[in-house]
């Protein structure tokens, strides 16, 4: 296998997570030395711009923190969320999920499904559960979970990385596809063994897994046959389905459907809020439709679940704006 | 906590303190006692006697309402007269435990903190909305939450205060049709209160938003259980009409005058806002709400809601301004005017009983004296 790149200035070619003893390197035909990176700690930041603070706060949680500490997750959020609306309820969503929920998920001291970047971890823990599962498509989910089956912890600081928000429909339905397929996939991992499992993670954890892990993926499958079914009674003023929902079940539905998608909203635009994202409060109440792109995914991964379940399905990068116009500035810096 | 503040924060503050429990279980059986005693003196409450005059309960309070519709299920008018007791002497004894601890934590000595308890428990205005009429009991919940809230807008300022307060409008909701109003001024203040929102519209709107959402959920979800119940919408917003169909300004100087005998605590957050060398920065605005919700009540009850009794106006102060205690921090000499106010108020609420109208209950209250009206009681 050959790596070929190019550089207008002195640069490093990083290659993480391995290392061959017999990989050779040239700077223009001239053979250079391939240094190897030792520490205690990995940070795995994948093309994203993480607070220029990222490193040290990551750093002080280390030291300060409990000694079980074995990853500290950033906030992942959007440079280009403004761009349609697509980027603008992904933006709502991940600042609910990394500003409310997973700081929630560490003051409850429960297993963390680990985002895909901003992650930066205690390396001896890390080699000790594993390290990724690779045949898992949402393998820091995943390792989140191994991490606290060992006893480590995973918390999370205040410092955000910036990237791209996919706001292209069909790339967006192909990445969400892959992340709710990597929750199947997690959820049904490790419950093959549920017993262990609940020993492992404790009682509060196993439940937490369940609500945060497994529940998403079937709500999302569920939803849609709920809202045909609501629009139909809705329409056509029949109580034919009144059988699904006898009393005080009826009322319990009405109370998710309208007061639990309500709420949910609210969630979003506080999220926004908190990060003075003022343009996206308003918006903020068409996240319902959102939603109702989550369960075309989820149909589509668990499709995928059966027929390919370790496909990778690529995510498309850089089609956002404001990152062509960054890379159009850097080439003409290079030049 | 995030992980960086791990090695920073030693430990987590237990959930309740013991003392809090204890303070709670005290005053809810003690007030529960007291409610058996006026009903054993032949006393019939006022919650009762509404239920059983008609539709007159259905005031548009929704907490208030919901208690009395299931407790008008119960058959034996006995029984829901225990039942509304017990409900209001366990409201109130949770009520006081939260206190005592926020006093506690807010630096008030156990002594300090029992002596504000004791006065406002043994209030007649506080007793009576335990064991006579607990309609108002929501609303004063209502004041008391936001006061402390406001304060924080204050004091902090950012949007996580915004939202802290905007959660807790929809109590003024819940609680009656005549603090309804308040709750778009108060919005708008919170939204205002942000530089950004005072720049930009967008920020103006998105703030105002987020203030108003809560309500706006709980609006919905009353409309929903409303309609999934069976309930004819009309009649269930016919409350809202109902109090302001009839506007008429009368006098309202009497029920001023129940408010200043009642609770002259208001001149503490009144002297508050003067006081030199105060141990913190002052914060007006919260000292003087402390004022304006019981003078809006008292504008109220002169233009539209001339039923109201006339103890609601000085209790709403007083819930408000120990709710005020358990956060503001005052000086000694300010600390122990506040108690010396706060005696003054429930001594006053005892000796001046003709400012308010229910003869009946304070001759149930008069056996503990000797020579009290035994005349009450049945069969004597």
């Amino acid at each position: 296998m050959e790596i070929k790149t190019t550089a207008a200035t002195r640069q490093f070619l990083v290659i993480s997570e391995s290392y061959h003893h017999g990989w050779q390197a040239t700077v223009d035909g001239a053979p250079v030395p391939v240094v190897r990176a030792y520490g205690d700690y990995m940070e795995r930041l994948t093309g994203k711009r993480p607070d220029s603070d990222q490193l040290k706060k990551a750093v002080l949680a280390f030291r300060h923190g409990n000694p079980r500490l074995a990853c500290v997750q950033g906030r992942l959020n959007y440079f280009n969320r403004n761009e349609n609306w697509l980027t603008r309820m992904f933006t709502l969503e991940y600042s609910q999920w990394f500003d409310f929920l997973l700081p929630g998920l560490d003051w409850l001291k429960v297993p963390i499904p680990l985002g895909g970047t901003s992650n930066h971890f205690r390396l001896s823990a890390l080699r000790q559960v594993g390290a990724w599962d690779p045949y898992n498509v949402t393998e820091d989910a995943d390792l989140g979970v191994r991490l606290a089956q060992e006893g480590y912890t995973v918390g999370v600081i205040n410092s955000t990385t910036y990237e791209e928000a996919n706001g292209v429909l069909s790339s967006w339905i192909n990445q969400r596809s892959r992340w709710i397929k990597g929750y199947m996939q997690t959820w049904l991992v490790h419950m093959r063994h549920p017993i262990a499992l609940w020993r492992s993670i404790g009682t509060k954890g196993f439940f937490a897994f369940h609500f945060f892990i497994g529940a998403p993926p079937f709500t999302m499958l569920l939803a849609p046959v709920l809202w045909v079914i609501t629009l139909l009674m809705w329409a056509t003023h029949a109580g034919n389905f009144g059988w699904l929902f006898p009393e005080p079940f009826g009322t319990m539905a009405l109370f998710n459907l309208v007061l639990g998608n309500l709420f949910l909203i609210y969630f979003g635009v506080i999220a926004a809020l908190k990060r003075k994202y003022y343009e996206l409060v308003p918006v903020g109440v068409l996240l319902p439709f959102y939603w109702v792109l989550h369960s075309v995914a989820a149909y589509k991964a668990f499709w995928q679940l059966m027929v390919k379940p370790h496909y990778w399905e690529k995510t498309t990068h850089g089609t956002s704006r404001v990152t062509q116009e960054a890379l159009s500035d850097a080439k003409k810096e290079a030049a | 906590m995030s992980a960086l503040d791990a090695g920073v924060v030693p430990s987590s503050r237990p959930f309740f303190r013991p003392a809090t429990v204890i303070t709670a279980l005290v005053w809810a059986a003690f007030l529960l006692l007291a409610a058996r005693y006026v009903v054993d003196a032949g006393y019939v409450r006022k919650d009762v006697l509404t239920l059983e005059a008609g539709d007159a309960w259905r005031t548009g309070g929704w907490l208030s309402q919901v208690v009395l519709r299931a407790v008008s299920l119960i058959p034996d008018r006995l029984l829901r007269q225990t039942t509304l007791s017990l409900i209001a002497a366990v409201a109130a004894g949770m009520i006081f435990g939260a206190l005592y601890g926020r006093l506690r934590a807010n630096g008030w000595l156990a002594v300090g903190a029992l002596f504000v308890l004791v006065a406002v428990g043994l209030h007649a205005g506080t007793l009576y909305a335990i064991t006579a009429q607990s309609r108002a009991i929501p609303l004063y919940i209502a004041i008391a939450a936001l006061i402390p809230s406001i304060r924080s807008m204050e004091e902090v300022g950012d949007v996580q205060s915004a939202i802290g307060l905007g959660l807790v409008l929809p109590l003024l909701l819940l609680a009656s049709p005549i603090t309804t109003p308040l709750i778009v001024p108060v919005a708008v203040g919170i939204a205002l209160a942000n530089p950004d929102a005072r720049r930009d519209f967008r920020a103006f709107a998105a703030m105002l938003l987020v203030a108003l959402l809560p309500t706006i959920i709980v609006a919905i979800g009353i409309l929903g259980f409303l309609a999934q119940a069976g309930f004819d919408l009309a009649d269930a917003l016919l409350p809202y009409a109902t109090a302001y169909h009839a506007i008429q300004l009368s006098d309202p100087t009497p029920t001023l005058l129940t408010l200043g005998a009642f609770a002259p605590v208001g001149l503490v957050p009144l002297i508050y806002c003067f006081y030199p060398g105060l141990p913190e920065r002052r914060h007006v605005l919260s000292a003087l709400a402390i004022l304006g919700f019981p003078l809006y009540l008292v504008l109220v009850r002169s233009t539209i809601a001339p039923a109201m009794t006339p103890i609601v106006p000085p209790l709403a102060l007083i819930a408000g301004f120990v709710s005020w205690l358990a956060v503001v921090r005052l000086p000694m000499a300010l600390r122990v005017f506040a108690l010396v106010m706060l005696a003054v108020s429930t001594i006053a609420s005892w000796i001046l009983p003709t400012l308010w109208s229910d003869p009946d209950w304070i001759a149930a209250w008069m056996y503990l004296f000797p020579g009290g009206n035994l005349g009450l009681r049945p069969g004597v």
